[in-house]
């Protein structure tokens, strides 16, 4: 396999990261564009986030196909500064105030960037300000709540109690262990995903429609 | 039947005279509970708990300098760093002295039956890696990981033998592997890093006389054959929420092990719906009228339960399986 965006392609797969920054820096000393990098590393995690949704891979292959990505965005990314290609979409994503945990979290903030969303990681334990005030300044597309624990529910539904009282912009996504469409739903939340490869399908559709 | 003689005869697959009865009551609702009970143990008392969960002993790893500078700095620690680790000596008679007052209230005072929670290998190497790194370096660095595992697991059965020695009635080892939908890691990384370790120490502790159980969060459905082959006792939780079926598990399961469950703290316990507390009771007592059930919190109990619904799904557990 000669083809740099090929190896690219497969080093992400499989997540190895050695492979995937040598396969970027060749594929652009040699005359692919960013664009075109940057459509290998989305074409692997597609793929990642396909195989992760149906059982046939777990979480930590999905992890190291995320650091190899972002080995490989390390040397993408002045590139694409450089010809001024923006995601064009941004998820500004956290942890709601509680709840320290943020596995979930960071796998959906990883598959995010891999499907080329410019991602605001907050971190955890976000008080619903901090959250909305976020998204205002990152104007954001999407902003993505996590929960794993049931005592940080409560949480999440002021955080999007907050963010819906005045009319805005974005699309508020929510996930994690104990939430349900129908608590999603009950929120006024606008979608609800069950894994991280579901959240990247979930997004599109919603930036999509809006 | 005395506590013991109960909790014993659902693990030899034998119908109790009542349902064993016992939460994981106190790590968020203790002050609570002291408000209403005047103390946890006297709540445990009032129901008649079955089992008491102790805590304790040495930590396994001993961290030094190098380690502690690394994780202040933000640095991984990565698997060659644990290789250089020392651990503790599992067996330090003064490490057990809280542990050794505990067994014997537990076991003299009031005849319950004593399990001790003891480190799984991935949820012990959780809290030297991160779980993210822990999960990346199990495909990364597979030979170092077995290793730690190998050491892990030594340690594991030394602690467990000395639990023993005081007259501990079960070791559990406490190892998440579940998620909501799965496993964590895929099931050929169980068999070949979880599975070697654990049943290294499963017969070390039944060839002593001992039970053995397990804890892991989450859908095991995967590796449910392998929980067989190592031999657990019993398997706490069996997490309806996450796709472990009661019904399958009467159904194919329940000849090789027993489970503790009963109300999840996910969905049913602690949200103010106490008609959903009461059909859960119902429904479990139902099914397992005939045994293979210790009846059970699926965790802690979350703070946002309040201390009166606690009181209703006790009272309910109560009266269901005591009138």
């Amino acid at each position: 396999m000669n083809d740099p965006l090929q190896q690219l392609i497969e080093a992400i797969k499989v997540g190895n990261r050695k492979i995937a920054a040598t396969a970027t820096q060749t594929a652009l000393d040699s005359g692919s564009s960013g664009k075109e990098v940057l459509g290998a590393l989305s074409e692997g995690m597609d793929d990642v986030g396909k195989r992760f949704k149906a059982n046939e891979i777990f979480v930590p292959e999905v992890l190291v196909a995320a650091r190899a990505m972002k080995k490989s965005m390390e040397l993408l990314e002045p590139i694409l500064v450089k010809s001024g290609i923006k995601p064009e979409h941004t998820l500004v994503i956290g942890t709601v105030k509680g709840d320290l945990h943020d596995i979930g979290k960071n796998l959906v903030a990883m598959m995010m960037k891999g499907a080329n969303f410019n991602v605001i990681d907050l971190g955890t334990n976000l008080p619903a300000q901090t959250i909305l005030d976020a998204a205002i300044e990152h104007k954001a597309d999407l902003v993505g709540l996590s929960a794993l624990l049931t005592t940080t529910m409560p949480a999440m539904r002021e955080t999007v109690a907050l963010m819906n009282k005045e009319p805005h912009p974005f699309k508020i996504i929510v996930g994690g262990a104990p939430i349900t469409q129908d608590f999603a739903d009950d929120i006024g939340a606008d979608g609800f995903a069950i894994d991280a490869a579901s959240t990247v399908e979930l997004a599109r559709t919603l930036v999509t429609s809006s | 039947m005395t506590s013991k003689e109960r909790v014993e005869a659902v693990i030899r697959h034998e119908k109790p005279d009542r349902m064993p009865i016992y939460g994981w009551v106190r790590y968020n609702m203790k002050d609570k509970i002291d408000e209403r009970f005047g103390s946890v143990e006297a709540f445990e008392d009032h129901y008649a708990f079955d089992l008491a969960h102790l805590f304790g002993g040495p930590d396994a790893y001993f961290i030094g300098d190098e380690y502690t500078r690394k994780k202040e700095a933000g640095e991984e620690i990565e698997p060659p760093d644990v290789l250089n680790l020392p651990l503790n000596n599992p067996e330090e008679d003064k490490d057990f002295d809280n542990l050794r007052a505990e067994i014997k209230h537990h076991k003299e005072v009031r005849s319950r039956f004593v399990y001790v929670q003891t480190p799984g290998l991935f949820e012990q190497l959780n809290t030297v890696f991160g779980i993210e790194n822990h999960l990346c370096y199990l495909l990364e660095y597979p030979d170092e990981i077995k290793e730690i595992y190998r050491r892990q697991a030594e340690w594991n059965r030394k602690f467990a033998g000395k639990c023993l020695d005081l007259g501990v009635d079960m070791i559990h080892v406490s190892d998440d592997w579940g998620s909501q939908k799965s496993l964590l890691f895929s099931p050929d990384i169980w068999w070949d890093m979880i599975y070697p370790g654990q049943k290294l120490v499963a017969d070390y502790v039944k060839g002593r006389g001992g039970h053995i159980s397990l804890h892991s969060d989450g859908d095991i459905n995967l590796v449910v054959d392998g929980i067989k082959k190592i031999g657990y006792d019993v398997v706490h939780p069996w997490q309806e929420s996450a796709g472990m079926s009661y019904e399958d598990f009467l159904k194919n399961h329940s000849d090789s092990f027993s489970i503790m469950s009963g109300y999840d703290i996910q969905t049913t316990l602690g949200f103010g719906r106490l008609d959903d507390v009461r059909s859960a009771a119902e429904r479990v007592v139902r099914l397992f009228g005939n045994g293979g059930l210790i009846f059970c919190t699926t965790h802690f109990v979350q703070d946002h339960c309040s201390i009166d619904e606690l009181v209703f799904a006790y009272d309910t557990i109560c009266e269901l399986t005591r009138t």
